[in-house]
């Protein structure tokens, strides 16, 4: 029995989706209701949660395998677990969005930059050289510059179109992201053939 | 009523083991190995200067250790780890042969909060120093082996691999991403590597297969046969070779991919799992040239059970099979 962690909402459909496609029973988890626990037929045991809490249950060995996206593992501080294959689904990026004028405003303080993910700015603005102040937001991050509480926001980009909405524009990419498998290190140890048929089977190579 | 009466520092998670008799139990078990075997035991010191942990440049980040100031003004860390300390007190006792320790004691690293780690691990170990070569691996090798039984656990899997197997594929390679996708078994970011820097076979299959080399001898055999490369080639020749000579093979495995957990490795490396622990149980490997530090060429070897997980993982186990 292979016990899998899945990320809520878009991931999850996109997951089970590429998982139909190819060859699995995944009836079960298209017709759920509000269960949070679900087995199929194919031997696997699915869990639903949030992002973070994926990489929770992967790390205290919970589950053998998460599917979340890199966002989420870019901006955790746990790294203790195999990345082992990109999904090529969920596909979008960490980019630096402000107003036009950003580019060539020249601030006399430290810049404010808002985010939900503090690390990746960090990490950011550190590999730039520059010092900068963090503000976290938990959501609807491109409200820091429209209200005035930023200068600019580091978030996820998928079309763009609430920037532009709001006035906003791709400053800079950071990096791209996109959904993973990701493996707990021991349960590769003793489930390898069930993970790596698994892998084969998401690759598309079975 | 206030707090600190009834409130634990986060820190202090797990200090309060529930099985504590388990742990005295496996403790004895492994002292009479160790002393059978000749190992000394040794009470280390609970603060070491942070200087010395940062000199010896091992790959534990500063922010890990618990600091203080003393009264010298220095900065001293509650021990974060053994082989450095005992390495200390090796090359102050002012010679160059064998010498056999064991120890059983805590360690301490900093971590996250809210992540339900704890922040004290119970260790037990050895360290040989001055027995370089097979001799050295199979002495340490064998240990293991004998003590597994006093560990409990019904499902133990222990793999080794060379460092030297893996320094040499990283000058091979010559990528600063190569570290990274080997550690995280990332075979799309494999690809892509492989493909940018234009790696051509046999190379190319060597480093596209390495994410599931990992397993009985059938898997070593295999890499053997696909390599080139002389200097990679010697090095698993070489595990091979000690591997033979050891007289209870079904124990260990083989795990290619492994990369050093700790960055002094120089020779074999040793990594122990159960399936009811997240973390490593058994870790250890060669270290050749840590006694460089305190300019003296001694070659070394050392691992370490950690107790704690081990106990955590008993009582899982004990609950899966009840």
């Amino acid at each position: 029995m292979l016990k899998i962690a899945i990320t809520k909402g878009r991931i999850e459909k996109q997951v089970c989706q590429l998982l139909a496609k190819n060859g699995f029973d995944m009836e079960p988890i298209f017709n759920k209701d509000r269960e949070l626990l679900i087995e199929t037929s194919d031997g696997l045991s699915m869990i639903f949660a949030k992002a973070n809490d994926v990489l929770t249950f992967l790390e205290h060995g919970i589950v053998d395998v998460g599917f979340v996206g890199k966002d989420t593992l870019i901006d955790s501080d746990f790294h203790d677990y195999y990345d082992m294959l990109d999904l090529n689904i969920g596909k979008c990026y960490f980019a630096v969005a402000a107003y036009p004028e950003y580019r060539t405003k020249e601030l006399k303080r430290r810049k404010r930059i808002a985010s939900k993910y503090t690390k990746v700015a960090k990490d950011y603005f550190t590999s730039k050289q520059e010092d900068v102040e963090i503000i976290k937001l938990e959501g609807s991050v491109e409200l820091g510059p429209v209200v005035g509480l930023s200068d600019a926001i580091v978030d996820i980009v998928e079309t763009g179109s609430t920037l532009k909405a709001n006035g906003l524009e791709v400053i800079e990419k950071i990096c791209d992201i996109s959904t993973r498998m990701i493996v707990n290190k021991v349960s590769l140890k003793f489930k390898k053939e069930e993970i790596f048929q698994l892998i084969d089977a998401l690759k598309g190579e079975e | 009523m206030e707090e600190f009466k009834y409130l634990i520092p986060e820190e202090s998670i797990d200090a309060i083991m529930s099985n504590v008799s388990v742990l005295r139990e496996i403790e004895s078990g492994l002292r009479t190995i160790f002393t059978k075997n000749h190992y000394l035991e040794v009470l280390m010191p609970s603060f070491e200067y942070v200087d010395l942990y940062n000199d010896m440049d091992i790959g534990i980040e500063e922010e890990k250790m618990f600091q203080f100031i003393n009264h010298e003004g220095k900065r001293v860390a509650l021990r974060t780890d053994f082989t450095v300390p005992l390495a200390r007190l090796y090359s102050s006792q002012n010679e160059d042969g064998e010498k056999r320790y064991c120890y059983f004691g805590k360690v301490y690293r900093k971590e996250k909060r809210h992540k339900g780690r704890s922040s004290e691990f119970f260790q037990a170990g050895i360290e040989l120093l001055g027995k370089g070569g097979f001799e050295g691996d199979i002495e340490c090798l064998t240990i293991i082996q004998q003590t597994i039984q006093c560990l409990k656990l019904k499902d133990i899997k222990i793999e080794i691999s060379s460092a030297k197997f893996y320094k040499r594929l990283c000058e091979l390679v010559d990528d600063v991403a190569f570290v990274k996708v080997l550690k995280k078994r990332d075979i799309s970011s494999m690809e892509e590597l492989v493909k940018r820097k234009n790696i051509q076979s046999p190379l190319k299959d060597l480093l596209l297969q390495l994410p599931q080399s990992f397993g009985d001898i059938t898997v070593l055999n295999q890499m053997i046969d696909m390599i080139q490369d002389q200097k990679l080639k010697d090095a698993l020749i070489e595990l091979k070779e000690m591997y033979e000579r050891l007289n209870m093979k079904d124990v260990f495995s083989f795990d290619l991919a492994m990369t050093p957990s700790m960055k002094y490795y120089t020779g074999i490396m040793i990594k122990g799992y159960s399936p009811y622990s997240a973390e490593t149980i058994i870790s250890g490997g060669r270290y050749d040239r840590l006694m460089n530090h305190f300019h003296k060429n001694v070659p070394a070897i050392g691992f370490s059970y950690d107790l704690s997980h081990i106990l955590k993982a008993l009582e899982k186990e004990e609950e899966a099979n009840a």
